[in-house]
């Protein structure tokens, strides 16, 4: 397992105790792991224990955005967030990416403060549609050289 | 040998001659504008093109055949494998009712359109354009005047071209306030006097074929009615109602080109520079502006009562048209 992998497992609780005892061991051995395990937990806690509990559309649109970004072998958008920060001098870049990235969503999804049911609220039907007239008389239409000539 | 030789250079000289009885010397706005409305005085046959043209993409076209009468009765068939397939859109206007059918979808639509006078129809253009004329070249060997339509001071927007001997419409053009073509509809063939069975006027759709109303009835959007124009041009159709911007929002198209009309509260905003274009006198006796709008154009109209905007891929006439109709819906 990577260091990233490690890290992020180590942050989220995730780890055996052996594993944690290990990686803990490290960190007091290396500084430079310890400062990037510091910023993935200010980051944990900045975006969990500070701020509302993500809504479900905008993590929908975090994923979606993380796999249209990263087109690679089935990771996850985690994955590829974790990839993102993998080097050192990418946490605070990374981390302010993301949280650039949420408030984007957030803000797109807030307009001044409105509640995100009325941007998400379906536009108001049709009062009247017909959608076989559009269709039966979009095929009437074919390809044209544009030309203005007679015919023969 | 030698006959079939003279029979060659008769039919060479047939259009040679039509051309010198063509006359020859540019008539005036006025004359040449008081025939374009009328019908061929006997049974005519034609075929002929609509092109459309959006920017950055290919023409789309479409092939007609249209049939009139003397009266005033018109069918245009839409055939898109050939004249000996079956029409795949067929139209019929008697002059009091017009009817749309569809075939593959087997729908039919059919309402009230009532004839325009031709007084109004030409007072709209006079109202509308600056009407110059030139000579127009050829339209189904036909010799011809082009009517150059410009508002007034600026582009050109419109162009027709008649038969300089009868008068009759063969073309038009249509273009965007850039300059380029938007749309093209020319007959390439015509045949008067031809043989036209009457019969194909009394009916566009298989007898049976339960028809939708051309015009629907106004919906309730938005807490107002929404009112559908009484009028729109050959070949188009209701397609959606629904509210916008605290009002209704109308649209139509014929499968390519695309028109709304906007009935908002006054104060409402248009989404268009409305320092640009022009204010125009309708028929009507009301005043509206004509401006650019995106690809096409747009009528702007803002009363007391509430703010009309109809705007899409017509010409200024036809937009003016479909606004006037809506004061008839009234």
């Amino acid at each position: 397992m990577k260091d990233e992998e490690l890290l992020s497992d180590y942050v989220d609780g995730r780890l055996a105790a052996g594993a944690r005892a290990a990686l803990e061991a490290r960190l007091a051995a290396q500084p430079a792991l310890a400062r990037r395990a510091r910023v993935l937990k200010a980051m944990k806690s900045a975006l969990s224990g500070s701020a509302p509990a993500m809504p479900a559309d905008l993590k929908a649109e975090l994923k979606r955005r993380a796999r249209a970004r990263a087109p690679r072998r089935g990771s996850s958008w985690l994955e590829d967030l974790r990839s993102a920060l993998s080097a050192p001098w990418a946490y605070g870049a990374g981390a302010a990416a993301f949280a650039a990235a949420a408030l984007t969503v957030v803000l797109l999804h807030h307009p001044s403060g409105t509640a995100p049911e009325a941007r998400f609220s379906p536009a108001p039907a049709a009062a009247f549609n017909d959608p076989a007239a559009a269709e039966g008389l979009k095929s009437l239409w074919r390809a044209d050289n544009g030309g203005d000539g007679d015919e023969g | 040998m030698k006959a079939e030789l003279a029979v060659l250079l008769l039919l060479g000289a047939v259009p040679a001659l039509a051309r010198s009885r063509a006359p020859k010397h540019l008539p005036d706005a006025d004359a040449a504008l008081a025939t374009i409305t009328s019908f061929p005085a006997q049974p005519c046959a034609a075929r002929g093109r609509v092109q459309f043209f959006r920017p950055g993409l290919k023409p789309k076209g479409l092939g007609t055949t249209v049939y009139t009468l003397p009266d005033g009765r018109l069918r245009r068939e839409v055939r898109d494998k050939g004249p000996r397939k079956p029409a795949a859109q067929v139209i019929v206007d008697d002059g009091g009712t017009q009817s749309v059918y569809l075939a593959k979808a087997s729908l039919l639509w059919s309402g009230a359109v009532a004839r325009e006078p031709s007084a109004r129809t030409l007072s709209r253009l006079k109202s509308i354009y600056t009407v110059a004329v030139s000579t127009g070249g050829h339209v189904a060997k036909l010799a011809t005047w082009r009517l150059n339509f410009f508002a007034p001071g600026g582009p050109l927007r419109r162009s027709f071209w008649v038969d300089r001997k009868t008068g009759l419409l063969l073309k038009t053009e249509t273009y965007r306030y850039d300059g380029t073509l938007s749309r093209r509809e020319r007959l390439v063939k015509l045949e008067i006097p031809a043989q036209v069975d009457p019969a194909l006027f009394a009916r566009a759709a298989p007898s049976g074929t339960a028809a939708r109303p051309l015009i629907p009835p106004d919906p309730p959007v938005a807490g107002i009615a929404a009112r559908f124009p009484r009028w729109a041009p050959l070949g188009f159709l209701p397609l959606e109602a629904r509210a916008r911007d605290g009002g209704a929002l109308i649209a139509y198209g014929d499968g390519e080109a695309r028109f709304t009309v906007f009935e908002g509260p006054a104060g409402a905003s248009s989404g268009l520079d409305e320092r640009l274009g022009r204010e125009v006198r309708l028929p009507d006796g009301m005043t509206a502006r004509l401006l650019p709008a995106g690809d096409g154009a747009a009528l702007v109209r803002r009363t007391g009562a509430g703010l009309l905007v109809v705007s899409g891929d017509l010409a200024d006439e036809e937009l003016a048209r479909v606004a006037e109709s809506l004061e008839e819906a009234r």
